[in-house]
């Protein structure tokens, strides 16, 4: 090779250097913000720890049990840990991890969407959420073929980096929940006329995307899943409730096919591991204007069904003063 | 997208293949680059693929050689074999047989590169059989293994024995541009006009007619930005190594006639059923002026529908635009006399006229595409005849937005912008040679895109990669 093709090779080997130092430096930048920004993870993740040793109701499940039970109600000191599109893998990886650092913990109640039992994080569509799991708890990805993928370690690909670069510039781009101290995450309620038009739209939509992602062979997946948080919950003598929130009529009767066998297993199971089983899924006590969607309760609503479960659930614990 | 350019371990395989190449003597730089392509193929992870292209391979040199020293008929019956093994994978596919390694195969890529060497040989184009090695390289080499360009064995070889000389700056610097930019036109452009097209085409279960319209558009940008991008890569990573290949696209969306569109859009494959289906055929039927080359011109386009696979969409596809060209063949004269008329025989007003009705009809024939099987065009012209009612131009709307936020459907199209704005620039500038005010700001925003913008968790795919 003449020497000044190997001078311009080394002319452009330099220059590339250059521009790959200043986007890493770019990228670590990136990286950084995005490990600051409150995610309802790190929310989750952080006032859980700060919560621990006074904790005495955990609430585990999706984010109809995110919206829909608010521990603040409560007498006893509960925290709400449900997430978005939490499958019930992760449901039992957090009940395991938490369980020995929640010392005066009395009872765990476990809210289930409509097809909680068929569905992973993965079959959801929203497997990106499995990342935040691995990096605020430490739970690897539900699908192990996920496990090695880059955005199980950086914040900022799991997140987009575009949406992190506008959350950085100007406090956009980035949905972030606005959680209360209990976890919870209210919704402003519909009015009338985003009833009439969302409501209608989103019952075939959510039924098509449920449909989607309920997997033919998954309930017994679920039910697995199910029977070791119970186990887990008998063992270490806690009281262990499971329950359906309440969704819009139009909607459950879109959803009724398939749902009483599961909800046979699921009785079974309560009964063989001592569980309380409630179903809240047609509750007259609930209307279409109680809801911020087909299944998710508004914020009124929720508190009132937070006073119903404190009644059906957790009648006879006693608050510990102490702690409250 | 594993083992395409889409994944990581591509770009691994890529500058490992490229250090091995360059630091090779050049008398081992070909073979470098054959077990570069092996290395890719077994990367694959389908282990009968390796083994079928190997054996594949090894019948056409045999083919190749037997020609040569036993005459063309050896050849002839080596294109038949290749077009066997091109049909009976299709036809297995057709029927629903689930073998996965066909789908990494490339096979349509490999097997019609294997007849245009034979047809050369056979036609006496190509003088001497290829080496094993050479025509291995030829074959499989593994930037164009999986979507092409189809080359022919002659002008590669040359290429081959150029790249012997080792690492250039220029082209490395030309090389790694193009394949930025081909990384553009896929993860940011073609992405996020596959994400608009999904809610256009009415994946909620609402299409209709103006929301099909307007889908037509989104989906062939995306078509377009999506197999540019693959080219792009492939020209760019095959630069690396001294190899310059076809360039397959040329603004076709400023064709002003459906042939002028086929001299435009995945040129390389064009010119090969040109030069192997339609001018054959042309000769047979010669002393039918006219006639002949409409048929000549139906039969080689349902071939190019077929080529891309056996749905309805595909056949569909395929004579709609033989018949666009023989209807146009046939009424040239007549076209010429009415724009003569009205004084536009060389005008801007027809230039436009043309480009804009060549558009639509395109749009129209990649909804065929899209559509692919039966059902598909059911459901498509159920959809077609809704929908025009007052609201429709909201309809419309929606499909260019494809349903999307405003802040994702302003970024699909703003990159849909910088893709037309550089695709036309880069006609009369070349950005190496610009002055350096342009071209590190250039280079800068690229690399910014790129890192920002690109979707590369939510890739779908290269669409003809599966052809």
């Amino acid at each position: 090779m003449p020497a000044s093709e190997r001078a311009a090779l080394k002319r452009l080997a330099f220059k590339l250097g250059l521009a790959l130092c200043l986007l890493a430096a770019l990228g670590a930048w990136l990286e950084g913000e995005a490990r600051r920004a409150p995610t309802s993870f790190r929310q989750k993740r952080l006032a859980l720890e700060a919560q621990a040793p006074d904790l005495q109701v955990l609430v585990l499940g999706p984010s109809v049990g995110l919206n829909a039970v608010d521990p603040a109600r409560w007498r006893l000191h509960g925290y709400n840990l449900a997430n978005n599109g939490q499958s019930l893998y992760y449901d039992r990886a957090l009940l395991e991890q938490w369980l020995p650092r929640l010392p005066r913990l009395r009872a765990v109640l476990f809210s289930l969407g409509r097809p909680n039992l068929c569905v992973t994080v993965t079959s959801m569509n929203e497997s990106a959420r499995g990342f935040a799991y691995r990096r605020e708890f430490g739970i690897p990805h539900e699908d192990a073929a996920l496990r090695s993928d880059p955005r199980n370690y950086s914040a900022a690909l799991a997140l987009d980096p575009f949406k992190v670069l506008c959350w950085a510039v100007n406090g956009g781009g980035l949905v972030l929940s606005d959680l209360s101290p209990s976890g919870w995450e209210p919704l402003p309620p519909l009015d009338e006329t985003q009833q009439m038009l969302q409501l209608s739209a989103l019952v075939a939509r959510k039924h098509a995307d449920h449909q989607r992602a309920m997997m033919v062979e998954a309930p017994g997946y679920g039910l697995g899943q199910m029977e070791s948080m119970l186990a887990l919950c008998r063992a270490r003598g806690l009281r262990a409730a499971v329950f359906v929130p309440p969704v819009t009529r139009d909607f459950a009767a879109q959803s009724e096919a398939g749902r009483p066998a599961e909800l046979g297993a699921l009785k079974a199971l309560c009964r063989a591991n001592g569980a309380v089983f409630h179903d809240y899924f047609r509750d007259p006590r609930f209307q279409d204007g109680d809801f911020a969607d087909v299944d998710h309760l508004a914020a009124p609503a929720a508190g009132r069904f937070s006073g119903i479960l404190e009644k059906d659930l957790l009648s006879g614990l006693r608050p510990d003063t102490a702690t409250r | 997208m594993s083992g395409s350019f889409g994944s990581l371990s591509f770009y691994f395989l890529l500058g490992l293949a490229w250090l091995a190449w360059a630091c090779a003597p050049a008398r081992l730089r070909p073979a470098a680059l054959g077990l570069a392509s092996l290395a890719f193929v077994l990367a694959l992870g389908q282990p009968l693929v390796p083994i079928a292209l190997i054996l594949l391979t090894l019948l056409v040199w045999l083919a190749g050689r037997r020609s040569i020293s036993m005459g063309p008929a050896w050849a002839g019956a080596g294109i038949l074999a290749s077009a066997g093994v091109l049909l009976a994978v299709r036809a297995a596919l057709a029927l629903g047989t689930e073998w996965g390694w066909v789908s990494a195969l490339g096979v349509s890529y490999f097997t019609l590169q294997a007849i245009a060497y034979l047809a050369d040989l056979a036609l006496g184009v190509q003088a001497e059989a290829a080496p094993w090695l050479d025509l291995w390289l030829y074959l499989a080499w593994f930037p164009k293994f999986a979507q092409g360009p189809f080359e022919r064995y002659g002008p590669f070889q040359a290429q081959v024995r150029r790249s012997s000389t080792g690492p250039q700056a220029e082209d490395l610097r030309r090389g790694l541009l193009l394949l930025a930019w081909g990384l553009f036109e896929k993860m940011v452009v073609a992405e996020r006009m596959a994400s608009l097209a999904a809610g256009a085409f009415g994946n909620d279960g609402g299409g209709t007619g103006p929301r099909l319209w307007a889908a037509g558009y989104v989906f062939a940008v995306r078509l377009f930005a999506d197999s540019a991008g693959y080219n792009d890569m492939a020209r760019g990573a095959s630069l690396c190594f001294g190899l310059g290949l076809t360039n397959n696209f040329n603004a076709p969306f400023l064709a002003t006639s459906v042939t002028d569109f086929w001299r435009r859009w995945h040129i390389s494959l064009s010119e090969w059923v040109r030069d192997y289906v339609f001018s054959p055929l042309q000769m047979i039927w010669r002393r039918w002026p006219s006639g002949g080359t409409v048929a000549a011109m139906f039969v080689a386009f349902t071939a190019v529908g077929l080529w891309h696979g056996t749905g309805w969409g595909y056949l569909l596809m395929g004579m709609f635009y033989g018949l666009c060209m023989g209807w146009a063949l046939l009424t040239r004269r007549w076209r010429k006399n009415f724009w003569r008329r009205l004084g536009q025989e060389n005008g801007a007003g027809r230039r436009i006229f043309d480009v804009v009705v060549t558009f639509h009809l395109v749009c129209l024939s990649f909804l065929f595409f899209q559509a692919a099987d039966r059902a598909g065009l059911a459901a498509q012209a159920r959809a077609a005849a809704t929908g025009w009612g007052p609201g429709w131009l909201g309809e419309f709307w929606r499909g260019l937005s494809g349903g999307k936020p405003d802040g994702e459907w302003r970024l699909a199209w703003l990159s849909v912008a910088a893709l037309g704005l550089v695709h036309l620039a880069g006609k009369r500038t070349d950005l190496l040679r610009s002055p350096a005010w342009l071209r590190y700001p250039s280079y800068a925003a690229l690399a910014l895109a790129l890192v920002f913008l690109g979707r590369y968790f939510a890739a779908t795919g290269f669409l003809y990669a599966r052809f």
